[in-house]
């Protein structure tokens, strides 16, 4: 994997990497309470230009061309998560924003300043990493101050801005605490304080929780939100996870080969996906996609004679795949579509019914006390107002 | 085959990494081993493969006490969270290694029919030639489960092997591994943190933390008869909201007045659970003390964050339910679940 080409690299802020203590977390204080936002957002912010990305592309040594015409415009104070697989140029864009690469084309606009050629330092930016980039030699509270002293603050002020960081993210006792003495939740903890002891002009994180598990996970991820809300800094935030995109994004930017498929809100891309990657890759589970022919105005499955869906439009003829979440497939025992059972998954609050219809795999989503064992079979209907129709090179029909 | 542990213990210096661990695995069973980082998963994957030695206890093969036996010689095979791969040799040749070690005496015929056989079950045919290190993730992950699944061995060790993938992989390998898993007749032991994995794939669960084994169950059982607050909050996503509450005049509730339902009698104090979905929340008036502060949108349902009278709790409600940040809600409790003293 490309982990040379996309992983770490140093911090503008310079420290090197700690180790990867995967001991217990100390116990965790109760959930963050959120504030209201300084800035509210509302629908109209939304459209700004607070960090203007255009046309920018990547090119590394080898000739890699990493990131290939990416277009952004991101409003202040919004929280905007670049979601992806891996090699889809996510953090490759990051750290153009961040500086810590410099655009091979294109241009980069930060608080109306032309800053795509610009040093990271020159940039006003606060990252955080996968790993940790605490100072092992330095206690938590000086790698806290770190960044303070070295903008020039006074004193007192720095104190009270380390006072307000250590209250909201509970980090008194580890105060006086090495980084080397800390789990890895903790030192991830006080990476995250580091960046939020100052409010600079944007805040980049590049898969800030990716090595922590759980509860901590959780946690951070609350925080993480509560202290954007709060100072009102627009971020740009780097995962693969489409959960943990949809639970923190004003707006998710997906992106594929270096390329953006589509930008929305979480529930845009989950509701109306530009495209097959998208409905895919967005959502636990993706989109079921159900193969079939337009003929003689209605959607027949591949290889059947079922008249499953009406033709979406008039005068459509040919292969085209429907698209449907497992939420809106049902049982239904006088439907002519039908599936055996391959796996019935419990989770808990629901079920995802894995089912086998004439050679097309659908996932449904059904009640966690409705139990069915594999090789049963059962008919299918969809909620024909919530399918949605691709065309052959995966676009969605308008 | 069964396998049957006994009082397994094991400290490493001062800290107990598995203290008095009583198990048994059925034939054809996949048990999976749910707990936080550090609760002594991995220690007892090892302490089964051979690969530690516990303090005390014993472990029995099929009645058989295996203590004394090398790993070799247990024939069991495990994987990794870290794919241990030859990068420069084909997927053939990976799938192929664990059939030629000297003491298996197979000819060519049957070591190329049992690599058909995996590659077929993981959909491994399209790269059986090519070099390891030219696969993606989920295809080494696939080639390391193949080289275990080709040896036929009496009990399979999987230790987290999804955990380094991405998450949408995760997903469809879970799947994969459970339908494969199910042609095998291999008993199979699973170690996870993850808890969607562990109800989804497991015939029943073992919740392990700091080295004791806290419930042993189907996914049922954990998930709406969790024995303690512990293992509930380690099931379910996003979490059990859990309360301190009082008897008061023969109802639950909490120091702040929220009122939990009907306690019964001679109970003074309890734990009460309540999960996300069992919360029915209704729009509200201006007057009222609950406020929505965050609502995610998670796909099918959303999750919804308030401030029932003081207390922070989660909310999963069906998408078609509209709901704003800010709004005043009244809240119902559908079903709840209630330990006394810790205890159901």
């Amino acid at each position: 994997m490309s982990s040379r080409r996309l992983r770490g690299g140093a911090d503008p802020t310079g420290p090197e990497r700690s180790g990867g203590v995967d001991s217990e977390t100390t116990r965790l204080p109760a959930k963050p309470t959120l504030a209201q936002p300084a800035v509210p957002l509302q629908a109209g912010r939304i459209a700004g230009n607070f960090l203007a990305v255009k046309g920018l592309q990547k090119r590394y040594d080898d000739g890699f061309l990493a990131v290939r015409g990416v277009d952004l415009a991101i409003a202040q104070g919004e929280f905007v998560v670049l979601l992806g697989p891996s090699g889809c140029g996510k953090t490759t864009t990051l750290r153009c924003i961040a500086g810590l690469e410099i655009a091979s084309a294109g241009s980069i606009h930060l608080g109306g300043k032309d800053v795509t050629t610009a040093r990271p330092s020159q940039r006003d930016v606060g990252m955080v990493f996968q790993f940790y980039a605490l100072y092992p030699h330095l206690s938590v509270r000086e790698n806290l101050l770190f960044p303070l002293k070295s903008s020039g603050m006074r004193r007192a002020e720095r104190e009270q801005r380390l006072a307000q960081v250590v209250a909201r993210l509970h980090l008194e006792s580890l105060l006086d605490r090495s980084p080397r003495q800390l789990a890895g939740g903790d030192q991830q903890r006080v990476s995250l304080a580091r960046a939020m002891i100052r409010a600079p002009q944007l805040w980049l994180m590049d898969e800030p929780l990716g090595t922590i598990d759980g509860e901590a996970r959780e946690y951070l991820r609350g925080v993480i939100r509560s202290q954007q809300l709060e100072a009102g800094v627009t971020t740009v935030y780097v995962t693969h996870d489409q959960e943990e995109a949809m639970t923190l994004a004003d707006r998710v930017v997906v992106m594929d080969q270096g390329r953006i498929r589509q930008i929305g809100t979480p529930a845009e891309i989950y509701e109306n996906p530009a495209d097959l990657f998208v409905a895919d890759f967005v959502g636990s589970p993706g989109m079921n996609r159900i193969a079939g022919v337009i003929c003689d105005g209605n959607f027949h499955p591949a290889d059947t004679a079922i008249r499953l869906l009406p033709a979406p439009a008039q005068g459509l003829d040919g292969p085209l795949t429907c698209g449907i979440r497992s939420e809106y497939l049902h049982l239904d025992d006088t439907a002519p579509w039908r599936g055996t059972v391959m796996l019935d998954e419990y989770l808990g609050a629901w079920r995802n019914l894995h089912l086998n219809c004439q050679g097309q795999r659908l996932i449904m989503r059904t009640p966690p006390g409705q139990r069915h064992a594999p090789g049963t079979s059962l008919g299918v209907r969809l909620d024909a107002v919530h399918a949605l129709w691709f065309g052959s090179d995966g676009l969605r029909l308008q | 085959m069964s396998i049957t542990l006994r009082a397994i213990s094991k400290r490493f210096g001062p800290i107990p990494a598995l203290a008095g661990v009583n198990l048994d695995v059925g034939a054809d069973e996949l048990l999976v081993i749910l707990g936080p980082t550090g609760a002594g998963k991995t220690t007892l994957l090892r302490c089964l493969a051979g690969l530690e030695t516990p303090d005390s206890g014993e472990i029995h093969l099929d009645g058989r006490d295996i203590s004394g036996l090398s790993p070799a010689d247990r024939d069991m095979a495990l994987v990794f969270q870290n794919f241990s791969l030859y990068p420069e040799w084909t997927v053939r040749a990976n799938l192929a290694f664990p059939l030629q070690a000297p003491g298996r005496r197979l000819d060519a015929e049957s070591i190329h029919q049992r690599i058909a056989t995996a590659a077929r079950l993981l959909a491994l045919e399209p790269y059986l030639d090519r070099p390891a290190h030219r696969l993606s993730g989920g295809q080494m992950q696939r080639v390391a489960i193949g080289r275990a699944i080709v040896r036929t061995p009496r009990l399979f060790l999987f230790d987290e092997p999804l955990t380094n993938l991405d998450a949408k992989l995760r997903e469809q390998l879970r799947v994969e591994l459970a339908v494969i898993r199910r042609n095998l007749k291999i008993p199979m032991i699973y170690v996870t943190h993850d808890q969607a994995e562990a109800l989804s794939m497991g015939d029943r669960i073992a919740v392990l933390d700091h080295g004791r084994i806290l419930q042993v169950g189907t996914p049922e059982d954990i998930y709406q008869r969790p024995a303690s607050p512990t293992v509930a909050r380690l099931v379910g996503q996003p979490r059990i909201n859990l309360f301190s509450a009082l008897n008061r005049s023969g109802r639950w509730h909490t120091e702040a007045g929220l009122d939990l339902g009907p306690a019964p009698d001679g109970a003074t104090t309890a734990t009460i659970g309540i999960r996300p979905e069992h919360l029915r929340l209704a729009p509200g008036h201006a007057g009222d003390a609950t406020e929505i502060t965050l609502i995610e949108h998670l796909g099918p349902h959303r999750v919804i964050t308030l401030n029932w009278g003081g207390q922070t709790v989660q909310a999963m409600v069906d998408k078609q339910q509209v709901f704003q940040r800010g709004q005043r809600t009244t809240v119902q409790v559908a079903h709840q679940l209630c330990w006394h003293n810790g205890i159901a």
